[in-house]
């Protein structure tokens, strides 16, 4: 064709989606200050959960108080809740905004619709996260140390944690996000894969009560190779025990690279799913509709 | 050179699925009465559409509610994917060359809501961003539009012909070879979508344009070819502007006022072919010939108010078209007038 080419790549265009889509966020601040808002009540509602428990007295209890285990969970979903559910609905958004043909016809793929909505969104909970939890942690001690790293060795193993959780929850969003190609309302089913993760990933009971049913330590072995568990479990053994060996007998060496694994798998599954989907909408006129 | 066949679109059938799909083998299962209504069932929107438009061509898509306009826009704008036949764009066949072809393209549809928050700058430079165009290129339609003075308004305090000339601004930054619109002039004020017809009109020629609109102005200003599309998907004729409004079996109309009510004998004196509409008369004139006839006849009748003479205009030709292949699909008889009509 003889006009002049748009030479934009792919990536270039993901890129410039996402950068555009934090600078639209921020513009919407009564909305990032309820956010913000709504992610300290519920760091201070588990704290205050925690602080009632006090010290668990059950074989599967941690051995610190139940009030540090809660601020590592609230804590750290905020990274990550929010950003999945802005994102595994966002399809549903852009349709109903009428920019999903727009999109499509840019070339701009559903899986890099759902992407760039994540990771947008990632980067408004890490302020949100720096203004509600942060404080938190750097306030609260246990046995005299705040909440936070204390060597490079812990920072560098919760990097690698949470960049893991990222990858794995990224992928979960494009999962659902993909499903709301063909099923117009998928947020109750949004809603269920995370409140389903939440309760794997140990954010109300400790890992160890996962062998409550019998078998010992085996399924809460296996469930901490999952990204989300690993990621909280870990964290809480970096942040409240300052730890940085796993709870059983496989080290970070082999647990890490094969939870990165499951994350790029699901991950790769996702785009497959998501693509194979927008081809069935595509067929069947149903990329606009929500 | 203006290379002919740009879109070679043949035999394309496009169906929708109506209904829950169950997977293959479910449905192996479902032979049986009790889900014979659950089955999924197919509905035919394009059936067999085939036309070729040449590079230089801006094409009108027409047609009765029903008749998959938009859904033909939409399958060549690449949003929809044919379930048969073949659409080749630029030599480049849709189905294996999707994102090739998207880099040519822009598709305007007023659908398009935007974040109220931005400023119309913003908006711009994000839409720049995804479709890889260049704000400036939408800079002087918008100085045309008078809105260029409103980059740093919020798109909330927007008008809806704003928005509608904001989505239209987006389309053209991205300089696309062929332009898809959808109901563009929808929302727009009679100065302000004088002005759109009339940059189309300008700037048109550089691309192709295929467009879905109802309103006359834009088809006989911007469009060479009428497509024409009949309920059900099928193609009734693909028909240039001039040879739309010849179809229409008079090229003149005039409407007379007496002064008295007159009887049907009086009327048929002045001219045989008429309609009454209450006090009004209006006559029909196949030619000029007809017309000088008919203006003699009024001036030799004496006791009148006024009489006003107006071509056919491409109103009156689509209204008629419309009306009748809404009715029940009558076949559109071309009656030649004998004096071909003026675009």
């Amino acid at each position: 064709m003889n006009a002049p080419k748009n030479g934009i790549t792919k990536i270039e265009r993901n890129i410039a989606r996402k950068m555009c889509n934090i600078t639209a966020d921020f513009h919407y601040k009564f909305d990032f200050i309820v956010q913000a808002l709504w992610s300290l009540t519920n760091m201070v509602a588990f704290a205050f959960l925690g602080a009632a428990v006090g010290q668990a007295e059950s074989d599967f209890a941690p051995e610190y108080p139940m009030l540090f285990f809660f601020v590592i969970s609230s804590a750290f979903w905020t990274l990550f809740s929010a950003p999945y559910e802005e994102a595994s609905v966002c399809l549903r958004e852009e349709a109903s905004k009428g920019t999903m043909g727009f999109l499509i016809t840019n070339d701009v793929n559903p899986f890099g619709i759902i992407i760039a909505r994540f990771v947008s969104a990632c980067f408004k909970f890490i302020i949100v996260f720096c203004i509600a939890a942060l404080p938190i942690l750097a306030f609260v001690t246990y046995e005299g140390n705040p909440l936070l790293p204390q060597t490079a060795g812990e920072g560098i193993l919760l990097a690698l944690l949470l960049l893991n959780t990222f990858i794995f929850m990224l992928a979960l969003s494009a999962l659902i996000g993909a499903l709301g190609l063909i099923f117009k309302n998928t947020q109750t089913i949004s809603k269920i894969a995370l409140y389903g993760t939440r309760i794997v990933s140990t954010y109300f009971t400790p890992l160890l009560a996962f062998g409550m049913g019998g078998g010992g330590n085996v399924l809460p072995r296996i469930l901490f190779f999952l990204p989300p568990t690993l990621g909280l479990a870990g964290s809480r053994r970096i942040l409240i025990e300052h730890d940085t060996s796993t709870p059983f007998a496989d080290s970070y060496f082999v647990v890490l690279p094969i939870s990165f694994l499951i994350s790029i798998i699901l991950l790769w599954l996702a785009k497959r799913l998501g693509d194979r989907l927008t081809k069935t909408a595509m067929k069947r006129g149903t990329l606009e509709m929500y | 050179m203006v290379r002919e066949k740009l879109i070679q679109v043949k035999d394309v059938v496009k169906e929708f699925r109506t209904g829950f799909q169950m997977p293959k083998l479910a449905s192996s299962f479902l032979t049986s009465r009790r889900f014979e209504g659950k089955r999924p069932k197919k509905l035919r929107i394009l059936d067999g559409i085939t036309f070729n438009v040449d590079e230089d061509m801006n094409l009108a898509l027409l047609g009765p509610n029903g008749s998959g306009k938009t859904t033909l826009l939409k399958t060549l704008a690449t949003l929809y994917m044919y379930d048969e036949g073949s659409i080749i764009i630029d030599g480049l066949e849709v189905k294996d060359n999707i994102s090739q072809i998207r880099k040519d393209v822009a598709f305007v549809s007023p659908d398009m809501q935007f974040l109220n928050k931005l400023t119309l700058k913003q908006t711009l430079n994000y839409f720049a961003s995804i479709t890889g165009g260049d704000p400036a290129l939408g800079t002087s339609f918008l100085e045309e539009l008078g809105i260029d003075q409103m980059m740093n308004e919020r798109l909330e305090s927007f008008s809806v012909g704003q928005k509608a000339i904001t989505r239209l601004c987006i389309g053209l930054q991205k300089n696309p070879e062929i332009l898809f619109l959808d109901e563009v002039t929808s929302g727009l004020d009679a100065f302000r979508r004088e002005k759109v017809i009339d940059f189309l009109e300008k700037h048109g020629r550089e691309k192709t344009i295929i467009l879905v609109d109802h309103d006359a102005q834009v088809l006989d200003r911007i469009c060479d070819r009428v497509l024409l599309l009949r309920r059900g998907g099928t193609i009734e004729s693909m028909v240039t502007v001039k040879e739309l409004l010849n179809t229409f079996d008079y090229a003149y109309d005039v409407a007379f006022i007496p002064n008295r009510r007159i009887s049907e004998s009086e009327v048929d004196k002045i001219w045989e072919r008429h309609e009454t509409m209450g006090g009004m008369y209006r006559f029909f004139a196949k030619d000029r010939h007809e017309l000088i006839q008919i203006e003699q006849n009024i001036h030799d009748f004496e006791d009148f108010m006024e009489y006003r003479v107006s071509g056919i205009s491409i109103d009156d030709v689509l209204l008629r078209w419309l009306a009748e292949t809404t009715e029940g699909d009558e076949d559109l008889i071309p009656v030649e007038a004998t004096e071909p009509i003026e675009e």
